[in-house]
């Protein structure tokens, strides 16, 4: 007999990661995610790693559904595997290539709305002509490349932050900076946002350089995080 | 009982029916929403023995914008070109099934197909999604087979038509009455197409910027197309950025 209940899908993400950001220097591509997963409102996991290497020159960042980006890892990995046991002269996926693949497998779940709750980042050096690469996909499968690319709430906050400043002359240094201004603004700004970030280098040698997390520096004693506005104006309080 | 009173007890039971229904839906949809709109124009003016289509650069999702340098116009053929606002991810995996249909045609029967085979194969692909259609709004821009200027305009799910002049997306209440002053011969006895394609190019161009000025998802960069027989040309320049 027919199961007479509808066919349900996940109808938002469980598990989550929230800002991923990518920029473009000199001699490169940096890479940016903090180390939090949210379950709703609480911290789940303070140390889980959110940038993969799927390849010997490519990297992915991704906010969203953790469960859906172990799936596609899983996706990436056996797909890999399978090209190199085939030893059929394939040529293997470039940066450019696996950013359209995982646009395609979005774009086919949000077809059959049950979609992958992500946005990635992917970031590499294409492997013949050394041609730096920073694409973005998001969870309807629209996809494109930039000078820097944001994901989830960075959007929002840090576009008025590089644009401009993202130039084709910035180094590794000035891209850092801008990296840890924009991260700062987030965790002040976004209540989803950790203090621990993980940076992640490619440089066109097709270096991969993952970096233990650093913690940001933060300032919360100001004099308007301790009283409040009008605050002599309030007859009945608490005083500590 | 009468034929009368029967058919009215049919209707009854298929009103019941009807108001369970909506007694049931839930009060408010919940879920995964598969559209989103990225808005953003384009336009087009079809001349004696060319063609022009200018689009806008910008990509935005809400009030964000999310890429100030993505192209709504692709080549297809020599002679083709097709221009889609609406949702990129949508017109990325459109502008993709087109091109592989025009490899298939060009497979079988050794050339490429003609502006008005496309846009039947066009509004054929965009009615094959009647149910959950492509959310795109598309001009298809080219010379057809005598080397006139064509345009067809098309809907989301696939009706279509040849029109002279068009423009789509969030800009074209503002673009589509400036080409109706300027280039359609509304009130004339024998209308010509434009053979100045200098007229024509300011008038898009300056369609484009009172666009951006007004429109929030139309702006950063212009792109535009020049079809004629010498081939497709192609010319970008910046509209204003905020």
């Amino acid at each position: 007999m027919l199961d007479p209940t509808p066919k349900t899908a996940k109808d938002h993400p469980e598990i989550s990661g929230g800002s991923t950001i990518g920029i473009k220097y000199d001699k490169g591509v940096l890479l940016a995610a903090d180390t939090h997963l949210m379950y709703a409102g609480c911290y789940w996991y303070k140390d889980a790693q959110r940038i993969h290497k799927v390849a010997d020159n490519c990297v992915i960042a991704s906010s969203g559904d953790y469960a859906d980006l172990q799936m596609l890892l899983k996706k990436l990995k056996d797909k890999n595997d399978y090209d190199i046991i085939a030893e059929d002269g394939h040529q293997h996926y470039e940066p450019k290539d696996y950013c359209k693949w995982l646009a395609n497998v979005h774009f086919n779940k949000r077809m059959r709305v049950d979609p992958y709750y992500n946005s990635h980042i992917v970031a590499g050096v294409d492997s013949k002509s050394g041609d730096k690469f920073l694409g973005t996909v998001d969870v309807h499968g629209n996809n494109f490349e930039g000078n820097y690319v944001l994901t989830g709430i960075a959007n929002y906050f840090c576009n008025a932050i590089l644009d401009g400043n993202v130039t084709d002359d910035l180094t590794l240094e000035g891209a850092r900076e801008l990296m840890t201004k924009c991260f700062t603004v987030l965790y002040y700004k976004d209540k989803s946002q950790g203090d621990k970030i993980q940076y992640v280098t490619i440089d066109t040698d097709s270096n991969v350089n993952f970096e233990d997390p650093v913690t940001l520096e933060s300032k919360w004693d100001y004099h308007f995080t301790k009283h409040l506005t009008n605050d002599h104006t309030r007859d009945v309080r608490f005083k500590n | 009982m009468s034929k009368m009173d029967f058919h009215a007890k049919l209707a009854g039971n298929i009103f019941k029916i009807d108001n369970d229904d909506t007694e049931k839906a839930p009060a408010m949809e919940r879920g995964f929403n598969p559209y989103v709109t990225n808005e953003g124009t384009v336009a087009a003016v079809a001349g004696k023995d060319f063609c022009k289509v200018v689009g806008d650069t910008r990509c935005s999702l809400g009030y964000t914008i999310l890429s100030r340098d993505l192209s709504k116009i692709t080549k297809l053929t020599d002679k083709v070109v097709v221009a889609t606002a609406g949702m990129r991810a949508d017109a990325i995996a459109l502008h993709k099934v087109l091109l592989t249909r025009i490899k298939t045609y060009k497979a079988k029967f050794h050339k490429y197909p003609d502006i008005d085979v496309i846009a039947r194969m066009l509004g054929n692909t965009l009615y094959g999604r009647r149910f959950f259609p492509y959310y795109t709004f598309n001009l298809l821009c080219g010379i057809n087979s005598e080397g006139e200027g064509a345009i067809y305009g098309y809907d989301a799910v696939g009706s279509y038509d040849r029109v002279n002049c068009g423009a789509m997306g969030s800009g074209s209440e503002l673009i589509v009455p400036i080409l109706d002053n300027q280039i359609k011969d509304h009130n004339v006895l024998e209308p010509e197409a434009p053979s100045d394609t200098e007229i024509v190019e300011n008038v898009l161009r300056d369609s484009m910027h009172a666009a951006a000025e007004r429109d929030i998802y139309t702006g950063d960069g212009l792109e535009m197309f020049t079809i004629d027989k010498d081939g497709i040309r192609f010319e970008k320049e910046p509209l204003r950025r905020d």
